[in-house]
C-alpha cells in the first residue's frame, strides 16, 4: 500500500500517521516544526499548503519532494 | 406607552401573533405591511428567540420549522442569517475582531508603502523621503499590535501550555520592530550612498509584516479562538485600551453573549413577596438575611439554573476557587476552560437527567483538602430546578480528635 498525503489534514495529523515527515518537512523550510509543543499546538491548525504560502516555498516544489520520498500526493 | 418601554417584548409579542396569523393560514399579503413595519431594525437574535419562545409554548419543533419557510419569504431570504451562529470572532470589540481589524489598516498603508518605495527608488527627492518616513512613522504603530498580543494573549496560550508558537512569534515581532527602527533611522540620517540598501530593506520589512498577518491570522487566532474561554476574552478586552490600538481610532466595547439574570427571574416572575420577606418551608428570612446567612456558611456554594446559566454563588470570607461577578449569567460552560468543561457538562446533564443525585470529588490543594460537592436541586414535585456546586476545605474538620466541650477563651 504506497503513501498518501492528503493536503486538507493538518501538519499535526500527517506527522502522526507518518512520523518520518516531521524530517522531512524540517529538511524543505519547516524550522520550527521540532519545537516542542509546535506539532501538537500550531500543528493542529496548519496544513502543508498552508504553511507554504507562509514560507514562501512553492507547493509544486514540496509535492517533488514528497513523491521523490515515495509518497503519493491527495489534494 | 407600554409599547415605548417594553419594546422588546412588545415586538415578539407581535411577531409571535403574525407568524402564528401566517402559520394559521392567512396568506403573506394580508399581514406583509404591519410585518414590514415591525421589523424594522429586529436583530436575527430576536426572531431565534421568539422561534425559542414559541418552542417552550409547546409548539412542536416541526412546527417551528415549517413557520421558517413562511417568514423566510417575508424576510426576503435573511434565513440563513438568522440561523447563522454569530462567531465571537465577528462581533465589533471582541480582541480578535480588533487584531484582524488593525491587519486589514497594516495591510492598506503597506499597499501605500510600497508605491512610495518605487518613487523613491526611482526619485529620492526630499518629498519622496518626507513621504516614506511619514509612512514608517505610522507603521509603528504596530508596536501596540504586538505589545497587545504579547502581554495580553501570549499568557493565556500559556496557560494552556501552548508554549511554543509565541515563544517564536515574540522573536519575529521583535525582529520586526527592528527593522522598522532601522528603515526610520536610515530616513531620518538619509544621504543618497544608502539608497539602493534603504529601499532593499524597507520592501524587506514589509515583506515580513505581512507574513506576521499571515500568520496571526491563518495560525494564531484559530488556535486561540478554539481555546480561550469567553470570559478570558473579556480580560483581554479590559486590558487592551490601557496599551492601545494599532492605527485605528476608536474600538468599541465588546458584548459577549450573556443572559441577564434580573431579567430572567423578572420573567419567570420571582417578586420578593410578604413585605420582602422570603417564606421558606420552615421559616421566613429578609433578602438581607438570606445573603448573610449564605454568605456565613463554612462552604463556598455556586448555583446553576435549570438552564445551565450561573445565577448565584456565595461570597464567603475564603473561597477556594475563584469566582468574578462577571460570571453570573453565563452559561456554565462559558466558565470552564475549555479542557475541563466537559467533565461540568457531564456532570450537570447526569444531575438534570436525574440519572444521579449527587457526584462528588476531593482533591489536594496546597495544604488544604478540597472536598467539591454537586449535587440537583430538586422541588418537591422532583423537578429538576439547577445544579448546586458545594466546596468546602475539610482539612480541619479531618484533623479533628478527641473532644471540645468548653468554648475558647
Amino acid at each position: 500500500m504506497s503513501k498518501v498525503i492528503d493536503l486538507s489534514k493538518s501538519v499535526h495529523d500527517i506527522c502522526k500517521e507518518y512520523p518520518e515527515m516531521i524530517g522531512i518537512l524540517k529538511e524543505i523550510g519547516f524550522e520550527n516544526i521540532t519545537a516542542p509543543g509546535m506539532l501538537k499546538t500550531a500543528g493542529r491548525i496548519m496544513t502543508i499548503p498552508k504553511g507554504a504560502v507562509m514560507k514562501g516555498i512553492e507547493m509544486q516544489k514540496i509535492k517533488e519532494i514528497l513523491e521523490g520520498k515515495g509518497f503519493s500526493i491527495k489534494e | 406607552m407600554s409599547e415605548v418601554i417594553n419594546n422588546r417584548e412588545y415586538r415578539q409579542k407581535v411577531l409571535k401573533e403574525l407568524i402564528s396569523e401566517l402559520h394559521r393560514g392567512k396568506s403573506v399579503d394580508e399581514v406583509k405591511e404591519r410585518f414590514e413595519k415591525l421589523i424594522e431594525g429586529v436583530s436575527p437574535t430576536e426572531i431565534s428567540e421568539m422561534e425559542h419562545s414559541l418552542m417552550m409554548e409547546g409548539m412542536p419543533v416541526e412546527e417551528v420549522q415549517r413557520l421558517c419557510d413562511v417568514h423566510a419569504a417575508v424576510f426576503k431570504g435573511s434565513i440563513e442569517e438568522i440561523h447563522r451562529p454569530q462567531k465571537p470572532e465577528d462581533v465589533p470589540g471582541h480582541p480578535v475582531h480588533t487584531f484582524k481589524l488593525e491587519n486589514k489598516k497594516i495591510e492598506s498603508l503597506i499597499d501605500k508603502i510600497k508605491t512610495d518605495i518605487e518613487k523613491f527608488r526611482s526619485q529620492d527627492t526630499r518629498e519622496n523621503i518626507q513621504n516614506l518616513r511619514n509612512d514608517f512613522e505610522k507603521l509603528w504603530e504596530i508596536d501596540k499590535h504586538y505589545l497587545r498580543k504579547e502581554n495580553l494573549l501570549f499568557p493565556f496560550m500559556e496557560k494552556y501550555q501552548i508554549t511554543a508558537p509565541p515563544k517564536v512569534m515574540w522573536g519575529v515581532d521583535d525582529e520586526i520592530r527592528d527593522a522598522i527602527k532601522d528603515v526610520k533611522a536610515l530616513l531620518t540620517d538619509y544621504s543618497s550612498v544608502n539608497k539602493e540598501q534603504l529601499s532593499d530593506k524597507a520592501e524587506e520589512t514589509v515583506v515580513r509584516v505581512k507574513e506576521m498577518i499571515f500568520k496571526e491570522e491563518n495560525i494564531l487566532f484559530p488556535m486561540v479562538l478554539e481555546t480561550l474561554s469567553e470570559d478570558e476574552w473579556l480580560i483581554i478586552e479590559e486590558g487592551s485600551s490601557e496599551i492601545g490600538y494599532c492605527l485605528l481610532e476608536n474600538v468599541v466595547k465588546w458584548k459577549p453573549v450573556k443572559i441577564n439574570v434580573e431579567k430572567k427571574a423578572e420573567k419567570e416572575g420571582e417578586e420578593p413577596s410578604n413585605n420582602g420577606y422570603i417564606k421558606f418551608d420552615a421559616g421566613i428570612m429578609s433578602p438581607d438575611e438570606i445573603n448573610a446567612v449564605l454568605n456565613t456558611l463554612p462552604l463556598d456554594m455556586t448555583f446553576v439554573d435549570k438552564d445551565g446559566i450561573v445565577k448565584y454563588f456565595t461570597q464567603g470570607k475564603e473561597r477556594i476557587f475563584a469566582r468574578t461577578k462577571a460570571i453570573i449569567g453565563r452559561e456554565v460552560k462559558n466558565c470552564h476552560p475549555p479542557a475541563s468543561v466537559h467533565i461540568v457538562e457531564k456532570i450537570v446533564e447526569d444531575l438534570s437527567s436525574g440519572k444521579k443525585d449527587h457526584e462528588d470529588f476531593w482533591i489536594r490543594m496546597g495544604d488544604k483538602f478540597v472536598y467539591i460537592r454537586y449535587f440537583a436541586v430538586r422541588n418537591t414535585k422532583g423537578e429538576y430546578l439547577g445544579t448546586i456546586e458545594v466546596t468546602q476545605d475539610i482539612k480541619p474538620i479531618q484533623d479533628i480528635t478527641g473532644e471540645k466541650r468548653l468554648a475558647s477563651s
